[in-house]
């Protein structure tokens, strides 16, 4: 039970983020998932401060208004021009952060609130800690996180044209009179409220992992917006379930094995996917390549046949030197060139056929 | 003040991580600097992230080759930088041979490096391998438990990075502005690009023990940040930046070894961050405040100019020089532009440039006129 209540969590967490994700990497933000899920901690714990309770929808309050605080100082102290926006980021969130940790240990080093577990989180205890809806019983955080999803949901099809826009081209959305500002924020609080909906029972590697590497995979897939979201929701489950069992198997924690996953299955698309795939990709190349072999091939032989240095041009055994190849590469090409009669040879001088010029032509 | 010298001069550990901390700072803060001006300074984040796995991987390693668990911080340090080359030569990869951003691989290889580390880290936690408790102080730093062989370690380690850096200084400089202009002069981008990054992964290594993997890279932003604010030039920026980081490095880790239960991570990089802010609101150049005092200058000055070239213009077309002056309706009408003429001439007045002569009346001085005259002529210009 504590096993299937486990991957129902990391489930949930999974498609919250990957539907978040697909948006952010689209934006080019794909690194603000790692800031914001540092820089919401303070937010969190002051909030633990004042309500004391670990449950409270307080926090999350707190880290979403957190989230939104980094947003903001990035962009005043991009604004001054002073530094560059890469430079604001690195510069806000470790303050965040690291204040966040500081709070932590000169106030609540006695209570339930490790390091470690920020980190990690504690998908285990979230596994045990339970309440009963409908007669059914389950996690206490599958209520929460399955409003954080709905949210991800509603938010995404409400700005989907608004969000398509401004991603793909900000210039036309402005001139359409959206505000890309505002939904800039709205995106950002967004994610905030969806990573530390995740960072409790997930630890902030979780969040990171499972926003940015399920929605790249998908991205490697298709050119389908829609699909991919299913895509890389799809690939979000799989890797939680995965994972879980990847990480019981060597007795670790799941959130870290979950990570892992994801990278691997991102690795596969990395070398696999039909289309941008890296073995597609460079076998197209190879096959460019002899391509050009052969039409080099062709069109030597065609500028010289019928011409009075054909015989010591367009000679099979001496053409690799004309056209500067090793002799290797000039008897494989010729080798092909003869099979498929794009070439003929007579008395060891090449000659091309008709099909070679239609070769030369069609493919052009 | 006294207490902590004497301290420092007496007390062991207290000596270590002080020698230690100023090392990571001048080590990250001048390596930094050329992170920063490549726009790359999340690349640290991704970097030290990264390093996790490296150090976890070589302590399961070992164990598993000697039965023990490494006590050895050096081969640990060897894992970080390599695992942290290995991130970096990933993310170019991903990076030109696909579709995917340099953003996104950025994020995803921090996310399997460092979530393979922490799944590594947990399983060694639940284990029962000797010398494990070192290991996660890697997360959040802990000045105490540098040693003497590790300041020994980081100085070898820094002084390497920094030696490069001196004899690579011209390559670094051309690739980071102009690497297309650098290729015509011979300067191998590629190369290049490979030591600068292996260069900046040393740096960061050095400050793992004491920092932390998670906030290591504000160590190598905060500092050139601030550095940026004071100059123009890359070699004092690069002499400054390493300065602000040593003395970061050295006011957070004695902080944090003199005040219990203060972790030594997070305390430098407040330090750092607020040596920052303190740079660009008071840089003379480029900073917030001087800009907003040159902005009220300029604001005051066009005030002054307006009303004084109409007052001017008033006076030189009236023969009236030395009899009465104008009221300030009739010097508002004088100029299309919409300004506070009251404004104008209480400024004025408390130049000695205009004289109030009757009530309402206003006059040019001397040096009133002088000035005026001045702006005509910069205008004629």
């Amino acid at each position: 039970m504590v096993e299937f209540n486990i991957i129902l969590i990391s489930s949930f967490t999974a498609v919250s983020c990957a539907i978040a994700g697909v948006f952010l990497i689209l934006r080019r933000m794909s690194l603000m998932s790692d800031a914001i899920s540092h820089a919401v901690l303070p937010g969190i714990i002051v909030a633990f401060l004042l309500v004391e309770d670990r449950t409270s929808p307080l926090l999350i309050f707190g880290a979403a208004l957190s989230g939104l605080i980094l947003v903001y100082l990035t962009e005043l102290i991009h604004k001054t021009k002073l530094v560059k926006e890469d430079a604001a980021v690195g510069l806000v969130f470790p303050a965040m952060f690291s204040f966040g940790v500081i709070l932590i240990t000169q106030y609540l080093s006695s209570v339930h609130f490790h390091e470690h577990s920020v980190l990690v989180g504690d998908i285990n205890l979230s596994a045990i800690n339970l309440i009963d809806i409908f007669g059914f019983s389950l996690p206490k955080a599958i209520p929460i996180l399955s409003v954080v999803l709905l949210l991800n949901i509603i938010f995404i099809s409400i700005f989907f044209k608004e969000l398509k826009l401004t991603t793909f081209d900000a210039g036309l959305a402005a001139a359409f009179g959206f505000s890309p500002v505002l939904l800039h924020y709205l995106f950002m609080s967004l994610i905030s409220i969806t990573a530390v909906a995740s960072f409790d029972t997930a630890g902030s590697i979780l969040v990171i992992a499972l926003m940015i590497a399920p929605a790249a995979s998908a991205y490697l897939l298709t050119n389908n917006l829609t699909l991919m979201f299913l895509i890389s929701g799809i690939i979000g489950i799989v890797s939680s379930v995965l994972g879980f069992y990847f990480s019981f198997w060597l007795n670790s924690t799941p959130s870290g094995g979950i990570a892992v996953i994801t990278g691997l299955i991102f690795l596969l698309t990395y070398l696999f996917s039909p289309k941008y795939g890296l073995i597609i990709k460079s076998l197209k190349q190879k096959r460019q390549r002899e391509e050009f072999y052969i039409k080099v091939l062709i069109m030597h032989i065609l500028n010289h046949q019928n011409t009075e240095i054909a015989e010591i041009e367009n000679q099979k055994s001496g053409i690799y030197h004309h056209l500067k190849w090793s002799g290797e590469r000039a008897e494989k090409v010729i080798d092909y060139c003869l099979k498929n009669n794009y070439i003929f040879e007579n008395h060891g001088i090449l000659s091309v056929s008709e099909s070679g010029k239609q070769f030369l032509n069609n493919r052009d | 003040m006294e207490d902590i010298i004497k301290l420092l001069l007496t007390d062991y550990t207290l000596r270590n991580v002080a020698i230690g901390a100023s090392i990571l700072g001048l080590v990250s803060g001048s390596l930094g600097t050329f992170a920063f001006l490549r726009k790359e300074s999340l690349m640290g984040d991704v970097v030290a992230h990264s390093s996790l796995l490296g150090i976890t991987l070589i302590f399961i390693l070992t164990y598993l080759l000697t039965g023990m668990g490494l006590k050895n911080e050096p081969m640990l340090m060897l894992g970080a930088v390599i695992s942290g080359i290995i991130a970096m030569i990933f993310v170019s990869k991903i990076t030109s041979d696909s579709r995917i951003k340099s953003d996104s691989a950025m994020g995803i290889i921090l996310a399997i490096f460092f979530g393979g580390g922490m799944f590594l880290l947990t399983m060694i936690q639940q284990s029962n391998i000797e010398n494990k408790a070192g290991l996660s102080s890697y997360l959040f730093g802990s000045a105490a438990t540098i040693s003497h062989q590790n300041v020994w370690m980081m100085s070898v380690l820094g002084f390497i990075a920094v030696l490069l850096m001196f004899i690579f200084w011209k390559e670094f400089k051309v690739h980071t502005f102009d690497p297309d202009f650098g290729e015509t002069i011979g300067v191998n981008r590629k190369n290049t690009n490979l030591l600068i990054i292996s260069v900046i992964v040393i740096a960061i290594v050095i400050g793992l023990q004491a920092v932390g993997v998670i906030l290591m890279v504000a160590l190598i932003v905060a500092p050139p940040s601030a550095a940026r604010q004071w100059t123009n030039n890359l070699k004092i920026m690069t002499i400054i930046s390493a300065i602000i980081g040593l003395v970061s490095g050295l006011i957070g880790a004695i902080a944090s070894s003199l005040v219990s239960n203060l972790p030594t991570g997070p305390t430098i990089v407040l330090v750092a961050t607020f040596i920052f802010i303190i740079s660009v609101l008071f840089s003379p150049k480029r900073g917030i405040i001087s800009e907003l005092i040159r902005k009220y200058k300029d604001k005051r000055r066009i005030l002054i100019s307006l009303a004084l070239s109409d007052m001017y213009y008033l006076e030189m077309n009236h023969d009236d020089r030395m009899s009465f002056g104008h009221s300030s309706k009739v010097i508002d009408k004088m100029n299309p532009i919409n300004y506070n003429i009251q404004k104008s001439l209480t400024i004025m007045k408390s130049e000695g440039l205009v004289n109030e002569v009757a009530k309402d009346n206003w006059k040019l001085t001397d040096k009133g006129i002088d000035r005026a005259k001045m702006i005509q002529q910069e205008k004629g210009n």
